[in-house]
């Protein structure tokens, strides 16, 4: 074979193995139900978050973003990863991510147009604290630990 | 209808009548019999290049008429304009009320059609009206009235009545416009739609020519036709080429000044996709160089490459308007991204189909030839495919989360990991091949294969030298969604950076020899291209190293100051720099004092609305209040001064003084809550007790003008043990419509030192300080790809003028 046939063809298998390989390892930003964050699932409609609330007995984050939102991966690469900060959302928190462009209908429900937006929403759907913007994880943490803390004492009290 | 409309609709009309025109001169005559009346109609239009050049003249100088009609709207800001008053105010500075016409999508397409007519033009009025390029002709033509018909679409000439209709009175004029996002009020915002769109508008030409060219080589294109085309089009892309650089590099220059991001690149999708044509046309020329040489190179690969490039313009566009794509440029989607998409795939489509039936036709003509497989053809033919798999690998980063989410509702995320890992090695091969390709002789083959495997050698070895994790390409940890640690990102991620020091010397270093073994010679001509060639590869080594290093070894340290301790250094933990905040101020620019500025003291601190604020989420220790006096009382051992601001107020206590009521005060002191004042015989909330009072002399109050703009200052010394190694501003402007950064670059030969102010809360200044090792190379590198492809141009075009010069003489 002339050795530019040989060339054009080993390019194509070069370009092919690169369009399957690529597409097999890139990360799942969200699926039919969940959003992924920081290692964690995130439902993405409220609703689905609230049953899910209801089944676990467990207090819901609702974080609202945008994937323009330059404070919203601030948050998603420094806060919520951060081990501490990770356990918690992971132990103790139903979590419900949503993008306010994708989902206006739940982002229009609570009046939220400036991502990035944080509630902290009983399964019963009362509003316990929110945080309205970006937070550093220190003292997004005590927020964290005090929203438990009161969910907890008003299950037992 | 409105006068900017109706200039459009003539010259759609004028267009429509050209384009028959161009047809039916075109049509072959030898289908219709002699002497039949349909021949003869045609034969009526055999000879129309006289009113061809008037027709065209027509368009363009109506299409720079109806764009200096908008511009004078922006100019006069005239508000009832819809788009004016979208995207302007009377307050902004001229370039920026000017930059307003780029501002949106209405006025960028618009403004790519008059682009697009006034190509046309410029090809009727320095070409021959040959056949090939009347058919040129009709296809640029047909992209103006595409773009004629997109802007009368959605149009930046329609009045605020046209658009709102009853909503509001026939007679209302809007007082002010929404005014530019502040992110865009910078020169170099101000260059680079323009720019970038010259580059746009321009490659219209080359994509013609292509197809037109691919078309005749169905049928094997005659020597004159191939002439006609291999001369045009290498100039116009070329010439496109330095604008979309200039562009591009202008753009990340921008960003790295005032997103505060602290990169030139983020590999978001709408930077990504106007480097992806950038890519490609680059590798198109390289493909062009040769075919010009030898026509049966790359006769339908570079045709094709140039129309791809185009396409793949378009494509930008597609990306950055029709909002399909997610990206950190939200502009609004749209219709018109619709018919983009239709246009692009047909732009796409049309020359693919050209250059398979070419290839199909013109197949058994392919010589075998040299069958080695180390030569310079087949090297220089790695280098263009390396090319095109590098579009390819930017290109798939955009495209495929939009394809995945189409067909499955998933959403991939592409990060900048993506891009560089695959990228790597794509440069990495690139460059040591173009290396070789550079300073290939077949005389000296084995020599330069030598040198080649010693630099490919080195590449391989520095690969591994890693002192530190720091020195790796990257952690490979994507920050989104789940994935795994894919072994191939995992390998690639742990290189050192180092091993792109080899791959540029080898670049650099064969460039340079190039030019000793072939282009000192007497001729100018050659010498001119030389020099071109060779800084225009020395700029890409650059480029490569500056980019790679100040992402590679760039540090970043937050930091936090007082702003009640000017002239203290703060020592960063754990590193040798230090932080002095010099100064710190507020700026105040004012509507009804355009471009003066005027710097008021009595903003030292917190207005006492601020220091409401600021006291609601926690007491400092201490505080810094400016107000307006509006009582004083004097008491035995004090005075109380009652500072108002609106309709807020707050008492301060000092030490006895006379303070007259108006005039403005600073105080500093600390707050005590549920004072009682056994004088006066009342208890006060919420009290200052003022150490210091400072009564500033006759400012205007701030709240009696109305400011354009807040800008705080912070003017900080940055050392780094006891040596300082950068001063100077860091700021952040607040307009009505938005805040921005504007950070504090030290530029220097070893790198810049960038501070961003990252806010200010209280008397705390957060700041980051970040070190960018050899960045400016990268911008070295850009200047020399200017400069280098200026002299490329040069050289071709000075010979004409003397060949002119020496047919006249005969």
């Amino acid at each position: 074979m002339h050795p530019k046939k040989t060339i054009t063809i080993v390019s194509a298998v070069v370009i092919l193995l690169f369009v399957y390989y690529a597409g097999n390892v890139s990360p799942v930003v969200s699926d039919e139900t969940y959003t992924y964050i920081a290692g964690l699932s995130w439902y993405k409609n409220y609703d689905e978050g609230q049953k899910a609330a209801i089944e676990e007995d467990k207090p819901m984050l609702v974080y609202f973003w945008a994937t323009w939102c330059e404070f919203c991966k601030k948050l998603e690469t420094e806060v919520y990863p951060n081990t501490q900060v990770n356990k918690i959302l992971e132990e103790d928190f139903v979590l419900v991510a949503i993008n306010i462009d994708d989902n206006k209908k739940d982002a229009d429900a609570f009046g939220v147009w400036v991502p990035p937006n944080e509630k902290f929403i009983t399964p019963q759907g009362e509003v316990m604290d929110e945080i309205g913007g970006y937070m550093p994880e220190d003292r997004f943490l005590v927020i964290l630990r005090q929203v438990k803390v009161n969910y907890d004492s008003r299950k037992t009290g | 209808m409105n006068t900017g409309d109706t200039i459009l609709y003539a010259i759609s009309a004028l267009i429509v009548a050209t384009v028959v025109l161009l047809v039916l001169n075109q049509v072959p005559r030898k289908r219709f019999k002699d002497d039949t009346s349909l021949r003869r109609a045609l034969d009526a239009f055999s000879d129309i290049d006289a009113p061809l050049m008037w027709l065209l003249r027509a368009i363009g100088a109506l299409l720079i008429i109806d764009l200096s009609i908008l511009t004078y709207y922006f100019y006069t800001t005239e508000l009832t304009m819809n788009y004016v008053w979208t995207f302007s105010s009377k307050y902004l500075p001229l370039v920026y009320k000017l930059s307003g016409v780029l501002a949106g999508q209405q006025g960028t397409i618009f403004f790519w059609c008059v682009l697009v007519g006034v190509s046309s033009l410029w090809l009727s009025e320095t070409k021959k009206n040959t056949d090939f390029m009347k058919r040129t002709q009709i296809v640029v033509l047909v992209l103006c009235l595409f773009f004629a018909a997109m802007t009368l679409k959605d149009s930046p000439f329609k009045t605020i009545y046209e658009v709102y209709g009853d909503e509001i009175p026939s007679d209302f004029v809007p007082d002010e416009g929404s005014g530019l996002n502040p992110l865009l009020i910078d020169p170099w915002m101000a260059v680079h739609p323009p720019i970038i769109f010259i580059a746009y508008g321009l490659m219209t030409v080359p994509f013609a020519l292509a197809v037109v060219y691919l078309y005749s080589s169905i049928k094997g294109a005659p020597k004159k036709v191939y002439k006609e085309w291999a001369d045009n089009v290498i100039t116009w892309c070329r010439v496109s080429w330095i604008f979309l650089t200039l562009g591009i590099a202008i753009g990340g220059f921008w960003a790295y000044k005032v997103l505060g991001w602290g990169g030139f690149w983020a590999w978001d999708p709408v930077e990504t996709s106007s480097l992806v044509p950038w890519f490609l046309l680059t590798g198109a020329l390289h493909a062009l160089v040769e075919h010009r040489k030898d026509p049966s190179k790359y006769n339908i690969l570079a045709p094709l490459l140039v129309a791809w490039s185009f396409a793949l313009i378009m494509y930008a566009t597609v990306v950055t308007r029709s909002g399909f794509f997610e990206s950190v440029h939200a502009f609004d989607a749209g219709e018109t991204g619709f018919y983009l998409i239709i246009a692009t795939a047909i732009i796409a489509a049309l020359p693919l189909l050209l250059a398979i039936i070419s290839y199909i036709k013109t197949k058994k003509d392919e010589e075998e030839g040299d069958v080695t497989f180390v030569n310079q053809a087949n090297l220089f033919y790695i280098t263009i495919i390396l090319f095109i798999i590098f579009t390819f690998i930017s290109f798939w980063g955009i495209t495929f989360p939009a394809i995945k989410g189409f067909t499955s509702n998933t959403k991939i995320g592409i990060e900048a990991s993506f891009y560089n890992i695959w990228s790597y090695p794509v440069v990495i091969l690139l460059m040591l091949l173009a290396g070789l390709c550079l300073n290939y002789m077949p005389k000296t083959k084995n020599e330069s294969i030598k040198e080649f495997l010693v630099f490919a050698v080195m590449t391989a070895v520095f690969g591994f030298i890693k002192p530190t994790d720091a020195w790796e390409l990257m952690e490979y940890s994507p920050s989104i969604g789940i994935a795994g640690k894919p072994g191939f990102y995992m390998f690639i991620g742990s290189i050192s950076i180092l091993s792109f020091i080899p791959p540029s010397v080898y670049l650099a270093y064969s460039a340079v020899e190039r030019f000793k073994t072939r282009h000192i010679t007497p001729k100018r001509r050659k010498v001119t291209k030389g020099i071109g060639i060779l800084i225009i590869h020395i700029g890409a080594a650059l480029i490569v190293l500056g980019s790679v290093f100040s992402y590679g070894f760039d540090s970043e340290f937050p930091v936090t100051l007082n702003k009640l301790e000017e002239g203290k250094l703060t020592i960063i933990p754990g590193t040798p720099y230090g932080v002095e905040l010099v100064n710190f101020k507020t700026v105040y620019e004012y509507k009804d004092a355009r471009g003066e500025e005027s710097e008021s003291e009595a903003t030292v601190g917190l207005s006492v609305f601020e220091f409401y604020d600021d006291i609601h989420t926690g007491i400092d220790e201490e505080y810094q209040v400016h107000g307006t006096v509006a009582e004083a009382i004097k008491t035995e051992h004090n005075t109380y001064l009652r500072l108002v601001e609106g309709s807020e107020e707050l008492w301060v206590a000092t030490s006895l003084a006379d303070v007259p009521s108006g005039v403005n005060v600073i105080v500093t002191g600390i707050v005590q809550l549920n004072f009682p004042s056994s004088f006066l015989n009342k208890s006060f909330p919420v009290l200052l007790l003022a150490s210091d009072l400072r009564i500033s002399q006759g400012q205007t109050p701030q709240a009696a003008r109305e400011t354009v703009s807040t800008t705080q200052v912070v003017d900080v010394a940055i050392y780094e043990g006891k040596n300082e190694i950068a001063r100077g501003a860091a700021k952040s402007v607040a307009y009505f419509n938005g805040n921005i950064e504007r950070v504090m670059i030290d530029r220097g030969l070893k790198g810049d030192v960038y501070v961003i102010l990252n806010g200010i809360s209280g008397n705390t200044i957060s700041l980051d300080l970040r070190i960018k090792p050899l960045i400016n190379l990268l911008w070295v590198g850009i200047i020399f790809f200017t400069f280098g492809m200026i002299a490329v141009l040069v050289s071709e075009f000075t010979p004409k003028k003397q060949k002119a010069r020496k047919k006249k003489d005969v």
